[in-house]
C-alpha cells in the first residue's frame, strides 16, 4: 500500500506494509532520528515526531495515519552543517549525554518555544513530560530552554551553565561544547542500529518460560526447514565453552558459569534457542515452530531460599579451578548432573556452587567483639534492597558482519577489549581476527559492561558469513540482561555516649540470580565503598553471595555501593537517634578526612589482596558544611497540611576512580602535517563526555585550540588497549593515558623544535597557538608536523603512553534531602535534593553535573518507585518502563542542585577524580533518614512505597 | 495488529464499514489501540478522521465535545470546565494527550481511564450514531459499542473534585476518584451526589451507598466517609500492592474528594 505525506517539507509517496508503525515507516525512509526505546508503550518519547504540528509518538501510530498529513522530525531543524539554536542550547547546557533521544528533546523544546515564547517551569515540565531521560535527570533542561529562548533572537547568546574551576587552565574545569553533541542531537547515524546494512539477517531468541528447568527434548527441524531461516542455535550445536558475561579484566573474579546455550535453564527468559533468519517475521515464525519439552524443577528466588537446608541446587555443575581448588572439590563434583554443565573458576572466590554459594569473603581489622564490648550503645539493623534495572534508552544491541576473513562487531558496549577477548575465545579464533567498533552508546550505566548479545551474534556471523543484527526488545532487556543484585544487609554499630564509633560490622548477603557475573566484586564493593567512610579501629565484614532463579544480575552504576551505603548510612542515622545526637553531628564526628590511612582497605581488594590507602584529597568537610547551609539543616520545616510532615536527611557517599593495580589505559596523540592533532584512546565514551575530555586534555597539555584536536576512541583495531569504561575509570585512567600521551608528544615536539631552531630543548617552551618558542627563535607545530613526515623527516611524531596507578583516589560527596511525607496517604515528595560532590578537578563541569543529576534521579527512582516484580513462577510482571516505574520529569525534586566541591587529587590527571558512579549512592539513605525525620518511621527496604510507609505508621 | 486502515467520509459509511468488518474498531488517535500495554485489539481500523466530530461548543447549559477532540485540545479550550481539564492532565505525557481523544478514552473502558470517572460523576450523556442519546454510565454498564459522536456535560459544574494514585506521575494509576455534588436548596445540603472510582475493581464503580448518605446528610465526617467507601470495595488482586492498601487508599482519596466538594458547597 502507498501513502503520500509531507515529510520535513517534502512530499513523499512510499509503500508501507500492513500493520507497520509510523516509526518503522519513517525509519524505512531513512529517518534515523526517530528511535524506539519502549516497543510501542508510548512512554519514552524517543519516537517523538511532529504530526500536523503536534508532538506525538510515532511508535504508537500506524503508518497509514501519515497519509495526507504533515510530518516533521528533527531533520527539519537540520539546516546546514551547524546546529539549530535549540539543538546547540541542549548541547551547551549539558543535557545531551548518551543522546539516544536527544533529537526528540530538540523537537519537544522547539515545539514548546513555538507555542510559548517565554515558558514557565511548569510549561517546560509539561513539554518534557513526553521524554524519558535516564542520563541527566532533566534539571539542566531548564537552563537549556533559557539559552534557547535567548538564542532565538540572539544567536550569539551564551551564559554560564556551571561553575568554573582551575583558573590556571584554559579548558580543564570549564564548560566546553561536547564534541559528539552535534551528531547526537541532529539524529545522525551514530548508533549500532544505524550501521546495519541492507540484507542483514535478524537474530531472535526463544526464551525459557520456566525459572528452573532442563530441556528434555528440542526439535528445531521445522524451523530449520522454513525458507529464509539461516541457522538455528541450541545447546546441541554451539561451542562447548564456558565464560562469564562480565566484562572484567582476565583472570576474572567471576565464575565461568555460562554457555552460549545450555541444556539447563536458570531463569525465565534464559536462552533456549536462537534463530537467524532473513527477516524478523521469518525469525519469529521459526521460533514458533521450535518444539521443546522441559523437565521443570523447583525454582528458588530469595537468599533465604538459597541458603536453606536441602534447597534445590541452581548450578549442580562440575566445578573446576584454574588455581586454588578446594580439597573437597572432587567429593562435591561426584553429585554433579552432566545436564548442569560446568563451572570454571579462575581462582578461589569463596564459592560453593553445590550449596548455591557463588562467592564469599570476609575481612576485618582490629577486634570487633572487643569494640562492641567497649560501646555504650550497640545498634543492629537489617536492610533490604530490591531488584532494579539500568533501563538505558537504547536497549542492548549488536550488529556483526564479516570483512573478508575477519569478524567485525559493531557494539554498544562499555568494554570493547573484553568483548573482543571473550568473543574470540568462544568462537575459537585469535583476537587479531576480531574487530570491535564501539558505536555511540545510548546509555549503559553498567549494563553494557556485560557481554550479553555479542557472542551469539558474532558466532552466527562467524559460522554463516552473514551479517546479523540482534536487538533486545525492552522486555528482553528487563528479563534477559542484568539488574542490581538484591541484597540483605545486617549492620551492627557500637559507639560511646559521645558518638565515637568503637566497632562496625556488616553482614552482607547478595542474590546473584542465575549467573555469577560480578558476584564477588559487586558485594565486596558494597563494603569497600561504604565502610571506609567512617573511622573505627574495629571493622569486620562478611559477604555471602547466592545463586537463585530470579532475573539475571550484574553491573549497575555504583556497583555494590548504593545498597551497602543505604544500609550503613541509615544505621548511622538510627544510631544517632539512639544516642540522642544530631545525625549530622554523628557523621562529622566519625567520618573520613584528609590525611587518614584507611587500614580496612587491606581486606577490600577487588579479587585480590588490597592495600591500605592514605587519603590525600577529601572534600567531605566543605560538602557537609555547604550542604547543611543550603538545606538549612537546623530549621524544622512545617506544612499547612496537617497530614504532611517534612523532614531532612543526610548521607555521605564515596566511590573509587578505577581499579588501582588492575586497570590499564593507553592512548596515543599524533601530530598531523598542519600542526593539528588526533587523539586515539581505547576509552569508551558512553555519552559521559569522555571524548570531550580527551580533546580538552590534549589541548591543555599542548596549549592548542581544542578545535584543532580530533579524537577517535573505542575501536579495537585503530585505538590502543583500555580496560574499559567501568568502575569509574574513564577520567582517571583513560583520561590519564591521554594526558600522558599528550605530554610525550609535547616532549617530541620540543625535541623536533630544538633541531629546527638549533637551541637546546631546555630553552624551548610551547606557547598558545601551536608555537614553539626558544630563546633565539620560534617555530610552530605546522612546520614541525610537516617536516616530521617528509622524506628527510624523523617520522611522524606520536606520543604514546599508558596509565596505571597503584594508589586509590576516592571521590566523596554529601547528599542532603528534604521530603514531605503525607502521613494519610503515605506519599513521599522529594522537595529538595542537594548533591555536593568532590570529584577533584571537574574536567567537564557541566557534563559532570549532568551525570550527577542523572545518577541522583535514578537513585531516587530506586528508592521510591522502581522494582522488578516476579511472580511465584519467576515471571516478571512489569517488564516495561511504565509499569516498572522509572522516574520522569514529574518526579524531579522541587529544588534540585548539584554543587561541585573542588579538591586536587595528587594522582589523577589535572587533579581529577571520578564522577560517574558516585551520585547513585546517596538518595536511599538520605531519603530514608528524611522520612524518619518527617514521620518518625524507619523504612529499611527499597522501594519506600506509600504502602510500606502506611504500614510503618500503623495506618494499614 | 492493524492490517487495514479505512477512512470513511460519512457516519453512515463508517457504520456500514464497521458492520462489515468483524475485526473492526473505531480509530481516532490510536494511542490506546496501538499501545502494547493493551494487547492486540484491532484488525481493521475505521478512522474517524474525516467525520467532522472534533468540535467543542456550548449548547445551553451543556458543553458538547466532539468524540475526536484530543485531550490536549480539551485542556487548551477556554470553555471546558477546569475539572475536565484537570482529568485530562492526569495523563501526564503530553505526546499522548496530543493523540488521545475523549471518545477513545471512553471507548477504551480502561481501568486506567482518567476521563470516565469524572464524566460519569458529571452524568455525561453521549450522542451515539445509532443509539442516539445515552448516558455514559449506561454505555459502560451495557457494554455498548456504538460510535460515539459527542459527549455532553454540564457547562458549569458546581462542586467537583478528582484525585488519582499512581506510583509515579507516568506509571499506571492504581485508582482514580471523581466526585460531583449538586447543591440542595439549603446551604451545605446536597441534592445529588456522584462518587466514582476507577481501577479499584477493574471497571469503573459508583459508590452509591456513600452517595445516598451524602445526600441524606448522614455522611460528613472524614473517617465515616472513608469507612463507608472502604466497606463496599472489593478490589482485584494486584501485583503492585496489597488489597488492604488498595481499599485504604481508595477510600482516602474518595473521602478527600467528597470533603473538598462539600467544602465548595458551603
Amino acid at each position: 500500500m502507498n501513502i503520500t505525506c509531507t515529510l520535513n517539507g517534502v512530499v513523499k509517496s512510499a509503500y508501507y506494509a500492513p500493520g507497520e508503525t509510523l516509526l518503522s515507516f519513517l525509519r524505512s525512509l531513512g529517518i534515523s532520528s526517530v528511535r524506539n526505546s519502549d516497543d510501542q508503550f508510548g512512554f519514552s518519547g524517543s519516537d517523538t515526531i511532529l504530526y500536523d504540528g503536534k508532538t506525538v509518538n510515532a511508535g504508537i501510530m500506524v503508518a497509514a495515519q501519515a497519509d495526507g498529513h504533515k510530518i516533521d522530525t528533527v531533520e527539519s531543524m537540520n539546516n546546514g552543517p551547524g546546529m539549530h539554536y535549540v539543538q546547540s542550547s541542549l548541547v551547551d547546557a549539558g543535557v545531551v549525554q548518551s543522546g539516544y533521544n536527544a533529537p526528540a528533546a530538540a523537537l519537544l523544546v522547539n515545539d514548546l518555544l513555538n507555542r510559548i515564547p517565554d515558558p514557565t517551569k511548569e510549561d517546560i515540565k509539561d513539554a518534557l513530560s513526553s521524554l524519558y531521560n535516564r542520563a541527566t535527570g532533566y534539571q539542566q533542561f531548564f537552563t537549556a530552554v533559557e539559552i534557547a529562548k535567548q538564542r532565538k533572537n540572539d544567536p550569539a547568546y551564551n551564559q554560564a551553565v556551571s561553575d568554573e574551576f582551575r583558573e590556571d587552565l584554559r579548558y580543564i574545569g570549564k564548560a566546553h561544547r561536547k564534541v559528539d553533541g552535534q551528531k547526537l542531537v541532529k539524529g545522525e547515524k551514530v548508533f549500532v542500529e544505524d550501521m546495519v546494512v541492507p540484507g542483514s539477517c535478524i537474530l531472535k531468541m526463544l526464551h525459557s518460560p520456566h525459572a528452573h528447568a532442563y530441556i528434555s527434548t528440542i526439535d528445531v527441524s521445522k524451523a530449520e526447514a522454513l525458507p529464509g531461516v539461516v541457522v538455528v542455535l541450541t545447546y546441541k550445536n554451539v561451542p562447548d565453552v564456558y565464560y562469564t558475561p562480565a566484562g572484567q579484566g582476565f583472570p576474572e573474579p567471576s565464575p565461568y558459569d555460562r554457555r552460549m546455550f545450555a541444556q539447563k535453564l536458570f531463569h525465565v527468559g534464559d536462552r533456549v534457542a536462537g534463530v537467524v533468519a532473513e527477516t524478523e517475521e521469518l525469525a519469529l515464525k521459526a521460533i514458533s515452530l521450535i518444539e521443546v519439552t522441559y523437565e521443570v524443577l523447583k525454582p528458588i528466588f530469595t537468599i533465604e531460599d538459597a541458603e536453606a537446608e536441602g534447597a534445590p541446587v541452581v548450578h549442580n555443575a562440575k566445578v573446576s579451578y584454574a588455581v586454588g581448588a578446594p580439597d573437597d572439590l572432587e567429593e562435591k563434583n561426584a553429585f554433579a548432573d552432566p545436564r548442569d554443565g560446568r563451572i570454571e573458576i579462575q581462582f578461589p572466590i569463596g564459592a560453593d556452587p553445590h550449596n548455591n554459594k557463588a562467592a564469599s569473603v570476609s575481612g576485618s581489622i582490629g577486634d570487633v567483639e572487643e569494640g562492641f564490648k567497649q560501646a555504650d550503645v550497640v545498634l543492629e539493623r537489617t536492610y533490604r534492597t530490591s531488584q532494579v534495572q539500568c533501563t538505558p534508552c537504547e536497549t542492548h544491541v549488536v550488529f556483526t558482519r564479516m570483512d573478508g576473513d575477519r569478524l567485525i562487531i559493531h557494539a554498544s558496549t562499555q568494554v570493547p577489549w573484553h568483548v573482543r577477548r571473550i568473543v574470540s575465545r568462544i568462537i575459537g579464533t585469535s583476537e587479531s581476527n576480531v574487530r570491535v567498533i564501539k558505536e555511540r552508546v545510548g546509555g549503559g550505566y553498567g549494563s553494557k559492561q556485560e557481554i550479553l548479545l555479542e557472542e551469539v551474534c558474532a558466532y552466527a556471523t562467524w559460522i554463516t558469513g552473514r551479517p546479523v543484527y540482534f536487538h533486545y526488545s525492552r522486555e528482553e532487556d528487563f528479563t534477559s540482561s542484568v539488574t542490581r543484585f538484591p541484597m540483605k544487609i545486617r549492620v551492627k554499630l557500637g559507639a560511646k555516649k559521645d558518638g565515637t564509633f568503637t566497632a562496625m560490622y556488616m553482614d552482607l548477603k547478595a542474590n546473584t540470580g542465575p549467573y555469577g557475573n560480578h558476584c564477588l566484586t559487586v558485594p565486596m564493593n558494597g563494603c569497600s565503598k561504604s565502610l571506609p567512610l567512617f573511622l573505627s579501629d574495629n571493622i569486620k565484614f562478611d559477604v555471602n553471595v547466592f545463586y537463585s532463579n530470579i532475573l539475571p544480575t550484574g553491573a549497575y552504576q555504583g556497583y555494590g555501593a548504593p545498597k551497602a551505603n543505604f544500609a550503613l548510612q541509615t544505621a548511622v542515622a538510627e544510631l544517632a537517634e539512639q544516642l540522642g545526637m544530631d545525625p549530622l553531628e554523628l557523621v562529622n564526628k566519625n567520618r573520613v578526612e584528609e590525611g587518614v590511612t584507611l587500614e580496612i582497605l587491606r581486606c577490600l581488594g577487588e579479587g585480590r589482596e588490597g592495600t591500605p590507602a592514605k587519603i590525600l584529597s577529601c572534600g567531605l568537610g566543605p560538602a557537609l558544611e555547604q550542604g547543611a547551609e543550603m538545606i538549612v539543616w537546623d530549621r524544622k520545616e512545617t506544612s499547612d497540611n496537617p497530614d504532611v510532615k517534612i523532614g531532612k536527611g543526610v548521607a555521605l557517599v564515596q566511590q573509587g576512580s578505577g581499579l588501582p593495580g588492575l586497570d590499564q589505559s593507553n592512548a596515543d596523540v599524533k601530530l598531523l602535517s598542519d600542526g593539528s592533532v588526533i587523539v586515539h584512546s581505547g576509552g569508551a565514551d558512553l555519552g559521559t563526555g569522555f571524548d570531550t575530555l580527551c580533546v580538552k586534555m590534549a589541548a591543555e597539555v599542548l596549549c592548542m585550540d581544542a578545535s584543532r584536536v580530533a579524537v577517535l576512541t573505542g575501536d579495537t583495531d585503530t585505538t590502543p588497549f583500555d580496560s574499559g569504561a567501568f568502575a569509574s575509570s574513564g577520567t582517571f585512567f583513560s583520561g590519564g593515558a591521554v594526558k600522558n600521551a599528550a605530554e610525550v608528544l609535547k616532549e617530541k615536539i620540543l625535541a623536533a623544535g630544538a633541531v629546527i631552531l638549533g637551541e637546546p630543548v631546555s630553552d624551548l617552551k610551547i606557547e598558545a597557538d601551536e608555537r614553539v618558542v626558544g630563546k633565539k627563535g620560534k617555530t610552530d607545530f605546522r612546520t614541525i608536523g610537516h617536516r616530521s613526515i617528509g622524506g628527510e623527516g624523523s617520522g611522524q611524531l606520536i606520543g604514546q603512553a599508558s596509565f596505571t596507578c597503584d594508589e586509590a583516589s576516592f571521590p566523596y560527596g554529601a547528599h542532603f534531602a528534604q521530603v514531605a511525607v503525607n502521613t494519610r496517604t503515605g506519599e513521599v515528595k522529594v522537595q529538595k535534593y542537594f548533591a555536593l560532590q568532590d570529584c577533584g578537578t571537574p574536567i567537564n563541569p557541566e557534563l559532570a553535573e549532568g551525570q550527577i543529576y542523572g545518577g541522583v534521579l535514578k537513585s531516587i527512582g530506586h528508592t521510591l518507585y522502581e522494582e522488578l516484580i516476579i511472580d511465584e513462577n519467576g515471571v516478571c510482571r512489569n517488564p516495561d518502563l511504565r509499569n516498572y516505574g522509572v522516574p520522569m520529569i514529574g518526579e524531579l525534586p522541587d529544588e534540585f542542585k548539584v554543587k561541585l566541591v573542588e579538591t586536587t587529587d595528587p594522582y589523577g590527571p589535572f587533579g581529577a577524580k571520578s564522577v560517574s558512579e558516585i551520585a547513585v549512592n546517596g538518595a536511599a539513605p538520605s531519603i530514608a533518614n528524611a522520612i524518619h525525620d518527617a514521620a518518625g518511621v524507619w523504612i529499611r527496604e527499597w522501594p519506600m512505597t506509600p504502602e510500606k510507609i502506611l504500614r510503618a505508621l500503623g495506618k494499614i | 495488529m492493524i492490517q487495514d486502515f479505512l477512512r470513511p467520509e460519512t457516519i453512515d459509511e463508517a457504520l456500514a464499514l464497521r458492520k462489515s468488518k468483524n475485526d473492526g474498531c473505531w480509530y481516532a488517535g490510536g494511542s490506546y489501540i496501538n499501545n502494547a500495554d493493551n494487547g492486540d485489539v484491532c484488525g481493521t481500523a475505521i478512522s474517524l478522521e474525516r467525520l467532522n466530530i472534533a468540535d467543542i461548543s456550548l449548547a445551553g447549559d451543556f458543553l458538547k465535545i466532539g468524540a475526536a477532540v484530543t485531550l490536549q485540545v480539551l485542556i487548551d479550550t477556554g470553555i471546558v470546565p477546569q475539572i475536565l481539564k484537570d482529568a485530562a492532565k492526569q495523563i501526564s505525557i503530553r505526546n499522548i494527550r496530543n493523540a488521545a481523544t475523549i471518545g477513545g478514552n471512553i471507548g477504551s473502558r480502561s481501568p486506567e481511564s482518567s476521563m470516565i470517572p469524572i464524566l460519569i460523576a458529571l452524568d455525561a450523556q453521549l450522542d451515539c450514531a445509532e443509539s442516539g442519546s445515552v448516558s455514559l454510565e449506561t454505555y459502560i454498564s451495557d457494554s455498548l459499542k456504538d460510535l460515539i459522536l459527542s459527549v455532553r456535560i454540564p457547562s458549569n459544574p458546581v462542586a467537583s473534585a478528582i484525585n488519582k494514585i499512581s506510583r509515579t506521575s507516568s506509571s499506571p494509576a492504581l485508582v482514580h476518584a471523581a466526585v460531583v455534588l449538586s447543591p440542595g436548596s439549603e446551604p451545605g445540603s446536597v441534592k445529588k451526589a456522584r462518587v466514582v472510582l476507577n481501577g479499584i475493581s477493574g471497571c469503573v464503580t459508583r459508590i452509591q451507598e456513600a452517595e445516598d448518605a451524602i445526600v441524606d446528610g448522614s455522611l460528613r465526617d472524614q473517617e465515616a466517609i472513608q469507612s463507608a467507601v472502604a466497606g463496599v470495595l472489593q478490589p482485584d488482586d494486584d501485583y503492585r500492592c496489597s488489597k488492604e492498601y488498595k481499599i485504604y487508599i481508595a477510600s482516602v482519596i474518595a473521602a478527600d474528594c467528597i470533603l473538598e466538594c462539600l467544602g465548595g458547597l458551603k
